[in-house]
């Protein structure tokens, strides 16, 4: 009879706390990529905590942003960072030291190719090179393209058809997150990474073109919440960090997917690389 | 232990998935994705070939028998079901495509064993110019679509590739005819629009017979050879468009169809019987073709795909060596699962067809609201449940009222293809 009543109680504390109301997960992200997979994780760690979520991808920025302008109960808006301009769906003023909840984890682009470049043809080759590139990224590829790359930019819509066309033989190089696997898949080699330090030995942009400001380009996921408390909000974000740091699925999916984890800034450091990544929007 | 139980299951789930309309493998995959993340990548992998090869077994039986559009591809079948089914062609017609759709599995499987050892050699079709042709080739077709005066062909593409325009689109980065509505901006989601303009006012039509059309079925017919000629061509066709991102398996059926309507021109039951034998077995050679890309260089053609690859990736699924392992499985289980899958729907389906006789009315009604179930809960997903009535409502309304005057293939074929042509014409504007 004491055990039972000690279970009971225990129980009765249990359900009183962090399950006592449900938080809303809603992310444009496409239904079957890697954005929505990241955000299953996390949540499904953090459900092991004893939250309680109601997940819901829309595939659909606008509609997200307009369920984050209408939400009254808990809500959490799982977002990526930059997009294309100000006037696309996917913009969104970054988030502030009240509402970002934490960065998932970013990662850089990777300049690559399965034919025989190299980084002086790719920068003062005579061969004009076709250069593939996901259209969010345009801005960036231009500028690369003044600062003296010798590149024809084709824009595709994705990185998946990026990757067709690297493949095809349609492009010479190709821009994209997907690099590193396929590298690390010996699908092709990579030349560049946009990231802000060298991945698998690969060299950054800066390190060969440091006289171009702003050369880094990263793909930066968070997530942005609404109506939690302080005290919620605060408990939500040390349990997202112990999770990002020590859950084993998600550490598995961010070193398959070669992305880099957002483990070591504090809010008000994440916030200002959001800031910093809303300046290159135009 | 559970890897093999779930692939001996999955012919049945397969021809289950056929059989229901607004299902799809993608779909399915999300519901099994608890059990389905659990297999192993190879078992996943055979489990998902069977699976769709069974899905467009069912899918043909599906159009035949009930007039219901259970997959995209089994539109050629719909389109020629009134014809059989007035000449008491239903059985025979199930027969010669279920060894059509053997016939295309194993060319289909042929292609794979060539690819195995040529595996460098073929992504050139994954070119812009080459989707792009094939996109245009199937839009000339369309405009004599025969069921239609060609204006009105034209007409109905049109159409069909303004109402895929709706949205916003990522590559000019402007929105199109969403007049600030959050949800036009996503676009119009295919499978309400398609279900209510096409699948559901012909099981409509079924519905208001006194008596359906399935009633002949178990009579004696005669034998119908087939024609040869059109097992190698269509087989070769779908083993081709296999390669084509997205739409391939739709592609395959479509063009197959098409191009035997041109040579089987006659409205006689032999040449339709040619005319759907054709757009099955490249149907299933596609299914097979369409591995391809995915085993040897981890590229996912189609939505269903990129989620088993991405449940394989994520348990160390290597492209290359692992690889190996899967075509030599799949070179001996697909045909088996294919054969069960086969005897599945030609022999059970008699008993499903007296079943379906005696009860269709209340069976077509179950049905119906098991897809309507289906569009709000795939509308749920998306937090977008009244948006996806709304699409399936209109269209509906817009089914009924056309249905008589105007064939919508060319409508539907335009709207599947818009963004994938568009695609690759604003790539080839920039290349050339």
């Amino acid at each position: 009879m004491k055990k039972l009543t000690i279970m009971l109680t225990a129980l009765l504390m249990y359900c009183s706390t962090v399950t006592a109301y449900e938080i809303v997960l809603n992310a444009p992200f496409s239904k079957a990529g890697s954005g929505q997979l990241t955000m299953r994780t996390l949540a499904k760690a953090l459900e092991a905590k004893g939250y309680n979520f109601d997940i819901t991808i829309t595939s659909n920025p606008a509609l997200s942003k307009k369920n984050l302008k209408d939400a009254k109960e808990p809500f959490l808006l799982g977002w990526q960072t930059p997009a294309s301009s100000k006037s696309h769906p996917m913009y969104i003023k970054p988030s502030t030291n009240k509402n970002l909840l934490t960065i998932t984890h970013f990662m850089g682009h990777f300049i690559c190719t399965q034919k025989d470049v190299s980084v002086n043809d790719l920068l003062k080759g005579n061969k004009t090179l076709k250069f593939g590139y996901s259209k969010n990224f345009g801005g960036w590829v231009e500028k690369f393209k003044k600062a003296g790359a010798n590149i024809q930019p084709i824009p595709y819509n994705g990185s998946k058809k990026v990757e067709n066309a690297l493949f095809s033989g349609e492009i010479d190089v190709a821009m994209s997150t997907r690099g590193a696997g396929w590298q690390k898949k010996k699908k092709a080699t990579c030349l560049l990474t946009t990231s802000t330090d060298s991945v698998l030995g690969i060299p950054t942009v800066q390190s060969v073109l440091p006289e171009w400001k702003d050369n880094s380009l990263l793909l930066v996921f968070y997530i942005q919440a609404k109506n939690f408390s302080k005290k919620q909000l605060a408990q939500l974000r040390a349990d997202i960090e112990d999770v990002k740091k020590n859950d084993p699925d998600f550490k598995k999916l961010i070193a398959r997917k070669s992305w880099n984890p957002e483990t070591s800034n504090s809010t008000k450091k994440q916030v200002a690389i959001l800031e910093a990544i809303d300046k290159t929007v135009k | 232990m559970f890897d093999i139980f779930l692939i001996l299951l999955s012919p049945f789930i397969g021809v289950l998935v056929g059989l229901l309309p607004a299902m799809g493998a993608f779909f399915t995959l999300i519901l099994l994705y608890p059990v389905v993340s659990g297999m192993s990548p190879l078992a996943l992998i055979i489990f998902y070939a069977i699976l769709i090869n069974a899905r467009d077994f069912s899918g043909s039986v599906s159009a035949l028998n009930f007039g219901l559009m259970g997959e995209t591809t089994s539109l050629p079948v719909l389109q020629e079901r009134k014809l059989i089914v007035e000449n008491n062609g239903q059985k025979i017609a199930l027969k010669n495509t279920m060894i059509g759709s053997i016939i295309g599995m194993l060319m289909g499987l042929i292609i794979l064993l060539v690819c195995f050892y040529l595996v460098e050699s073929y992504t050139f079709l994954l070119k812009s110019t080459i989707i792009a042709s094939l996109i245009v080739f199937t839009m000339v077709f369309l405009a004599f679509w025969d069921k239609n005066k060609w204006y009105l062909n034209v007409l109905a593409g049109v159409g069909g590739y303004f109402f895929a325009v709706v949205g916003f689109d990522d590559l000019t980065n402007k929105e199109y005819f969403t007049f600030g509505n959050v949800y036009l901006s996503g676009g119009i989601p295919a499978i309400p629009l398609i279900l209510g303009i096409y699948a559901v006012p012909a099981m409509l039509d079924i519905f208001k017979q006194t008596k359906p059309d399935m009633i002949t079925v178990g009579r004696h017919v005669k034998r119908y050879p087939i024609n040869k000629s059109v097992l190698f061509r269509s087989s070769l066709i779908g083993s081709v468009c296999g390669f084509i991102p997205y739409i391939g398996a739709m592609l395959s059926s479509n063009l197959s169809y098409m191009l035997e309507k041109k040579i089987h021109v006659k409205q006689n039951l032999v040449h339709a019987l040619n005319r759907i034998v054709a757009s099955e077995t490249a149907n299933n050679a596609s299914q097979v073709t369409i591995l391809i890309p995915f085993l040897f260089l981890g590229i996912a053609l189609q939505p269903s795909e990129l989620l088993v690859l991405d449940i394989i990736e994520d348990k160390g699924w290597q492209i290359g060596e692992d690889s190996v392992v899967a075509v030599y499985s799949l070179l001996f289980l697909l045909p088996l699962g294919c054969v069960v899958s086969a005897f599945l729907c030609y022999n059970v389906i008699d008993s499903i067809l007296k079943v379906f006789y005696k009860h269709y009315k209340i069976i077509l009604i179950t049905i119906f609201i098991l897809m309507f179930c289906n569009i709000v809960y795939l509308g749920y997903t998306s937090n977008q449940s009244l948006y996806y009535i709304c699409v399936f409502l209109i269209s509906l309304f817009f089914g009924i009222l056309l249905k008589e005057k105007i064939n919508l293939m060319p409508f539907i074929m335009c709207f599947l293809l818009q963004k994938q042509f568009h695609e690759s014409i604003i790539a080839l504007m920039y290349l050339y």
